[in-house]
């Protein structure tokens, strides 16, 4: 990502946020998507995380990357969207359960009801969604953003306020835990 | 062997969709309902602004009132102590010269 610093100022006009909305809203909205798997959602989300941009961007050192600190931002807000979601399910019907750290737990079957129907290509996508979103909290942040939006471990790193080895441990075993769960799916659905 | 072939391949398909994933494109009223929110959080700042600035108001009105109460009140008490300690002298210099005093 190219090196992206506010002015010394840290003010923002108008103009300069309506810029800021227009670089990088359809990034962060893809970000925010990649968590809460809605489209009306993450377009809320989205919004919320440029009203917060817009309200401290006075608080924004200059010690990262504008676009580094705009997506600790978008993962912070979707998170916490995700929590209020689960909170307010909480009493109602259980879809499915979603395990805590490496704890293993299905996937769903494909939406066609005979189990030896080969899964189709299109549905590959939704079964690396409902993979990725059944991992523990941290490595799903840190391949989401890795493998999805294309950021460096560095970057992964200043967003999660953590070290580029923990995120490299992170991304590992994520993808460790993908490869299981894909695994044991297929086993279950596919076809001889 | 060869269903445990065929399962790694879907699996090494299903991963490649981490490049190709649908990307959304975002609404043509985003913007517009982003910059209703905006002005929607000015406002509240400036009303909250305004309802501050008027609860100030107040609270001072309300201390300049009780301060004037005060003041009255302790002036008021302070003469009649003073016409209560001018009375006594006077009797007691009636007393001393044996005047009389008219009531």
């Amino acid at each position: 990502m190219p090196d992206e610093r506010l002015p010394k100022s840290n003010q923002c006009e108008v103009s300069d946020f309506n810029a800021l909305v227009d670089q990088y809203q359809e990034r962060i909205l893809n970000l925010c998507y990649r968590f809460v798997n809605h489209r009306e959602d993450a377009e809320d989300v989205a919004q919320d995380v440029f009203v917060e941009i817009y309200r401290s961007i006075g608080n924004f050192r200059g010690d990262s990357k504008l676009a580094t600190w705009i997506h600790s931002i978008a993962v912070r807000k979707s998170l916490d969207f995700i929590r209020k979601k689960k909170r307010k399910k909480r009493f109602g019907q259980v879809k499915r359960f979603l395990g805590l750290d490496e704890a293993e737990n299905e996937l769903f079957a494909p939406r066609s009801s005979q189990p030896e129907v080969v899964v189709e290509t299109q549905e590959q996508a939704t079964i690396l969604r409902e993979a990725v979103e059944s991992l523990s909290e941290k490595q799903r942040i840190a391949v989401i953003l890795n493998k999805y939006e294309e950021l460096s471990y560095a970057e992964v790193a200043v967003v999660m306020g953590t070290t580029v080895s923990a995120v490299d441990a992170l991304i590992q075993r994520g993808m460790k835990n993908l490869r299981k769960k894909l695994y044991r799916y297929y086993r279950e659905n596919l076809e001889n | 062997m060869d269903r445990k072939k065929k399962i790694e391949e879907a699996i090494e398909q299903t991963l490649q969709h981490f490049e190709s994933a649908e990307r959304l494109q975002s609404s043509p009223f985003f913007f517009t309902k982003l910059q209703a929110r905006i002005e929607g959080l000015k406002r509240g700042a400036n009303q909250r602004y305004r309802s501050a600035f008027g609860l100030l108001r107040f609270a001072l009105l309300m201390l300049l009132l009780i301060w004037n109460v005060v003041t009255v009140t302790y002036l008021l008490g302070t003469d009649q102590s003073e016409a209560y300690e001018r009375s006594e002298m006077i009797s007691a210099f009636a007393e001393v010269y044996a005047l009389e005093l008219d009531d």
